[in-house]
């Protein structure tokens, strides 16, 4: 499913007069075909989660949203909430950055990837449990994690819960916000890879959210550069890496190269 | 978009089992049996509820029956604790006390519970707790629980009269206020976590949000306050029978049998005992099956309710273990299962 996102503002409300209305993304312009691979990528509070919050419409209440997100043909701004929330969980799925975090402690592994099934189709118990059976196993996570609580997963288990979770129904649109950031380099490469050949199984287009150009190079075509709330920068990932414009995609390629690329090569 | 025809349905939850839920609460009731304090609890609540049951079809006297010769009678045979200054028998009105009390303590549980749910929904709620909205709230909240409980409960019998639903909406008030002023920080944590932010990701709305996610993180606080109400709604009950805006006259409850008994304490200062010691052992109970009830009904603490059925009872960490050496393995080795089976991934649109 296509997304087509134009001159998206988000704003944080005025609080009274020493809290006066303050932008946080400033006219972001970007788009992600049917079944590509979009990278967005930048420094750290440069609005790229925000991004991804106004695009589900799920941002803070007192964030508010401007401009235009096409989901497919649905416009996502201003939008009512039970389209919105019909729209997210099963045409959309989304993989946030925390694994910890991102999973409910109180509820079971099954539960947890269960819930958009049961949110969105009629289904009855053994259909549910026969397909987050079938996840858990395209995760690669052992079934008789099913009953475990997220308290008794490894980092590296966790996100694959909540990959899981976000894939399960198949969505066609996948937005996974720095889903590695907090794991080590090795499961982080795994993780990266098995989201791309779901990805791609599914025939879903993904937007990837990092500020990592090691991790994007992996999982994406293209890419835009943001800082500051603007995008700065666009091309394809492999040109940016070579020859990036912006000094803003210079520094965030250079610390990618020094970490893990050594000299624009993978070790 | 493939599905563009058929819209998914926006159903409610497929309703659980009930299968699983007895057996959660049978996991809990018997956790609740293993620990010291809750075994006292249940006892003393499972003997209370027993004798309020018997006490509608038998009391050992009619509760009416009273001759001033018989007045305050010590204990005998006839009279187990003796009788009171009407020549009431002490026991007959102490156990269809008990059911007085069980009403009082459901009702206040019940209110406060919904009270308190709606003060924190108000507190929380994403339209109605954005920002400056529940600030004001909760400075609302902290006003209010400054007013003393029983000038509330005076207030009311104004118009009520001497009611149980005196001390029904005096104890609600208070303590669903402090209900929401204990639960607020933990509700607030919840509502603009990261498991609730991946929920609405999912398309999980705002009701649901609050009792899906909210109310399970405040559950075990509730379960204390909620106990503690209760046990506090019993000694209010007392308080405010012997202050006159309770329950009426006639009516038998713990707090009119101590009332009625303390008139003449500095005669008979025996009679007092056993009201005051039921009232006693019961607030006990109630106080201490809250505490109970926080550590067994939670399923990051209570490692029974984990369990799967009786045939996983013997997995344990060691097997935990192994099965998360067994991901890192494969991550180490870059083996991977194949990512997908070939049929189709497409889940059925209803
Ligand atoms: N709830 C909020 N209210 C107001 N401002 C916020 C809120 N959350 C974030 N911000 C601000 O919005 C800006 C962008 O934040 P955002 O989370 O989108 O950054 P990011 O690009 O995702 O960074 P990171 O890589 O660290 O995740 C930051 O300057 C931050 O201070
Ligand atoms: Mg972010």
């Amino acid at each position: 499913m296509s997304l087509i996102v134009h001159d998206l503002t988000v704003d944080v409300a005025a609080r009274g007069r020493r809290a006066p209305a303050r932008p946080i993304v400033r006219g972001v312009d970007l788009r992600v075909d049917d079944g590509e691979r979009v990278g967005l990528v930048g420094p750290s509070g440069s609005g790229k989660s925000m991004v991804s919050r106004a695009i589900l419409g799920i941002l803070p209440p007192h964030l508010t949203a401007g401009g235009s997100v096409l989901l497919g043909d649905t416009q996502m701004i201003g939008a009512d909430e039970n389209i919105a929330a019909s729209m997210r969980g099963s045409y959309t799925g989304a993989v946030f950055q925390n694994p910890a975090a991102a999973l409910n402690p109180v509820r079971t592994v099954g539960q947890s990837i269960a819930l958009p099934l049961r949110l969105h189709y009629e289904l009855d118990r053994d259909e549910i449990r026969e397909r987050v059976l079938r996840q858990m196993r395209a995760v690669e996570l052992p079934e008789r994690l099913e009953s475990a609580y997220p308290h008794e997963l490894s980092g590296g288990q966790r996100q694959r819960v909540a990959i899981a979770a976000a894939l399960v129904t198949s969505p066609r649109l996948i937005i996974a916000d720095e889903p590695t950031t907090a794991l080590d380099a090795v499961v982080q490469r795994r993780i990266v890879d098995l989201l791309v050949s779901l990805v791609d199984d599914l025939g879903s287009s993904l937007l990837f959210i990092t500020h990592d150009f090691a991790v994007l190079k992996r999982a994406t075509t293209r890419c835009y550069v943001m800082e500051a709330g603007r995008i700065v920068e666009e091309g394809a990932t492999e040109a940016l890496l070579h020859d990036a414009r912006h000094a803003v995609t210079q520094s965030l390629v250079e610390a990618a190269t020094a970490l893990s690329l050594r000299g624009g090569e993978e070790a | 978009m493939t599905g563009n025809t058929t819209s998914p349905s926006n159903r409610g939850f497929a309703p659980r089992a009930p299968r699983g839920r007895l057996r959660g609460a049978r996991i809990v009731l018997s956790s609740l049996w293993h620990r010291a304090d809750g075994a006292y609890a249940l006892v003393v609540i499972g003997l209370w509820l027993a004798v309020s049951l018997v006490s509608l079809v038998w009391t050992p006297h009619p509760l009416l029956e009273a001759s001033g010769r018989n007045a305050w009678a010590a204990p005998s045979a006839a009279h187990p604790m003796g009788t009171d200054g009407a020549g009431h028998d002490l026991l007959s009105w102490l156990m269809r006390g008990s059911l007085t009390e069980l009403e009082v303590v459901v009702l206040v549980v019940l209110c406060t519970a919904v009270f308190g749910l709606l003060g924190i929904w108000a507190s929380v709620g994403r339209r109605a707790g954005a920002g400056r909205g529940s600030r004001a709230w909760m400075v609302c909240v902290d006003t209010l629980i400054a007013v003393p409980t029983v000038l509330v409960a005076m207030l009311v019998s104004v118009p009520l009269g001497t009611s149980i639903a005196v001390i029904v909406v005096a104890c609600t008030f208070a303590y669903s206020l402090s209900i929401v002023r204990v639960t607020r920080p933990v509700a607030q944590l919840a509502a603009t976590s990261q498991y609730v932010e991946a929920a609405r990701s999912y398309g999980v709305g705002e009701a649901r949000v609050f009792f899906g996610h909210v109310v399970p993180a405040i559950a075990p606080t509730m379960a204390v306050q909620l106990s503690l109400s209760a046990g506090t709604a019993i000694l209010a009950e007392s308080g405010l029978t012997y202050l006159g805006i309770g329950i009426p006259a006639g009516v038998p409850s713990w707090g009119r049998s101590l009332a009625n008994c303390a008139k003449l304490i500095s005669v008979y200062p025996l009679t007092v005992i056993w009201p005051g010691l039921i009232i006693t052992m019961v607030v006990v109970a109630l106080n201490l099956l809250g505490d109970a009830l926080r550590d067994c009904a939670d399923p990051v603490v209570n490692a029974d309710l984990r369990r799967d059925g009786a045939a996983d009872d013997d997995r344990s960490a060691s097997d935990m273990a192994a099965a998360e050496s067994s991901t890192r393995e494969q991550e180490l080795t870059g083996e991977r299962m194949p990512a997908q089976e070939g049929e189709s991934h497409e889940p059925h649109r209803a």
